[in-house]
């Protein structure tokens, strides 16, 4: 039984990631001629894989070199949707009048693509570090916000009573009561809008060609050097899904303790 | 009188219409008095005693706290809660000082602590103190409700079902524990419950209360059962058959549905007259 288990988890995903390595080689050497073979692709993308932190020139690095600096990008952007995006979820969650002025606009602003707001923000800020993070920052805010404030408005009516028996003050009963007690949602938010952040990397640095994985990609598909773009691809899916399951891990941890 | 509940009047307004909970509710408790109400579930028991807590506030009568008229909760009326409500992300000690560190805002956290410490221990937590909510059962979690309503050492502790939701072994050995600390701490206590028995083992005094809806409160009986009491010799004791005797009459001859013939018509204003088809249902 348990040997069963072993083999389901661990040779059925082997199982179909070789199909796709199968399929793929079957396009290329069939319908997609100008896609490289998973070989050709292994045997250009090895020097950035074996040495991962080289630096040989501004817009030729090693993968991590590139993905650290995909990722700082992300970070800044990231975080400046926590920090307005988290108060904003807030102010919603708590007061009727506020959601009522500003739902509507978010829900329109919600699905622009960061491919609309990439211009926007190169007319604002002139540079393009600060309209990438600008365009990280609007596109992955929302997340943040609508599930902050749906944690507040959820905050159990028990809770609340405990805070008015015992007279907290608004503040105390803001961060004793409703910000632990909304913590697992905002959580929730927090790793859908990490997820965007890391989804709009790509669009940001291929607009201003800044060095990561994204401008890498653009760079290489612009010198035809199309082994390089599924090996940014490949590392940006593998990023992604990292960063998704280390947020899940501590969006269980959060929720564990407030079970 | 520490408390006084002058004919206070409480009624809910849903989607459906309003609904009338409470009607009439007058009654006393004086200071070191161990007041029960005892009352069908769902009779409005809770509702009056968020009331006097400040929770919610009466659309008729008042309510007066050692003279004066109340307006919201106070620390000196500490709610205990039928469901404990505890904050989940908090030990058993912490939650226990949040509510200490209220009461005496400008005290050191080791004089917080302290007495936080103290109140647990007397509820005989004391090997529990880091422990979380979802860490303990529910007996145990009760009695860190219990350790935080009494820290607060206010002038009027409210007890809101608060055996109810235990298991009856659990529910018995609370009983004591609440008999032991009263002995000990000597409260003015209003208690709510369900179950007649416990009303006559703790109070001084039993307030029957009638079904709802549009429930009132029935004639007081005092308890003349000396303390510490033994619910092993209570049995027997013929001031016990008394009390029990009188307060399942009051029970017995209010229970759901005695009213319904006289539920008061001006809480339906001519909705029969406007929509004549729903007047069936």
């Amino acid at each position: 039984m348990e040997r069963r288990i072993n083999l389901n988890t661990v040779f059925l995903p082997l199982l179909g990631f070789a199909l796709v390595l199968l399929l793929w080689q079957v396009s290329s050497k069939t319908w997609a001629p100008s896609l490289p073979t998973p070989a050709r692709t292994w045997e250009l993308s090895r020097p950035y894989i074996v040495e991962p932190l080289a630096k040989r020139g501004e817009m030729d690095q090693g993968i991590l070199r590139f993905t650290w600096n995909s990722l700082l990008l992300v970070a800044k952007g990231y975080s400046l949707a926590l920090l307005i995006g988290t108060p904003l979820g807030f102010f919603l969650g708590m007061s009727k009048v506020f959601t009522k002025l500003f739902d509507p606009l978010i829900q329109v602003l919600k699905p622009i693509s960061p491919l609309a707001w990439l211009p926007l923000g190169l007319v604002l800020f002139q540079k393009t570090t600060p309209s990438a993070i600008f365009t990280i920052a609007i596109c992955s805010i929302w997340p943040t916000v609508l599930n902050t404030a749906i944690g507040v408005r959820n905050v159990p009516q028990d809770y609340l009573n405990v805070g008015r028996v015992l007279k907290l003050s608004r503040l105390k009963m803001l961060y004793k009561i409703l910000l632990p007690a909304s913590l697992p949602y905002m959580f929730t938010g927090y790793r859908l809008s990490l997820g965007i952040s890391w989804l709009v990397i790509v669009a940001a640095e291929m607009l201003t060609g800044t060095p990561g994985v994204g401008g890498f990609l653009w760079q290489e598909y612009n010198s035809l050097i199309y082994e390089h773009i599924i090996l940014s691809i490949a590392t940006i899916g593998l990023i992604g899904f990292l960063l998704d399951r280390a947020m899940l891990a501590a969006e269980k941890r959060v929720g564990a303790i407030l079970a | 009188m520490i408390l006084q509940v002058n004919n206070i009047q409480k009624r809910f307004v849903t989607a459906s219409g309003a609904r009338e909970v409470l009607r009439d509710i007058a009654f006393e408790v004086a200071e070191g008095e161990f007041v029960c109400i005892v009352g069908y579930s769902g009779a409005g028991k809770t509702t009056l005693i968020n009331l006097v807590a400040g929770l919610l506030q009466p659309d008729a009568g008042e309510i007066l706290f050692e003279g004066r008229a109340t307006d919201g909760p106070s620390l000196e009326r500490s709610l205990i809660f039928q469901n404990y409500s505890l904050l989940p992300w908090l030990s058993a000690l912490a939650n226990v000082e949040l509510a200490v560190a209220q009461r005496i805002p400008d005290a050191r956290k080791s004089e917080v602590t302290e007495r936080a410490r103290r109140y647990l221990e007397m509820v005989k937590l004391g090997h529990a103190l880091d422990r979380r909510p979802a860490e303990l059962s529910g007996g145990m979690r009760q009695r860190v409700s219990l350790a935080r309503g009494l820290a607060m050492e206010p002038k009027l502790l409210l007890l809101d079902e608060p055996l109810g939701a235990l298991d009856a072994l659990t529910r018995a050995e609370l009983q004591e524990e609440l008999i032991r600390i009263q002995q000990q701490e000597r409260r003015t206590v209003l208690m709510i419950t369900n179950d007649v028995d416990e009303a006559i083992l703790l109070a001084d005094r039993i307030i029957p209360m009638s079904a709802g809806p549009g429930a009132t409160l029935g004639e007081p009986v005092t308890v003349r059962l000396r303390r510490p009491r033994d619910r092993r010799a209570l049995n027997f004791d013929p001031n016990y058959q008394h009390a029990r005797k009188q307060i399942l009459t009051y029970l017995l001859s209010h229970g759901p549905g005695h009213r319904t013939s006289t539920v008061r018509p001006a809480l339906q204003p001519l909705a029969f007259s406007l929509q004549p088809s729903q007047e069936v249902a």
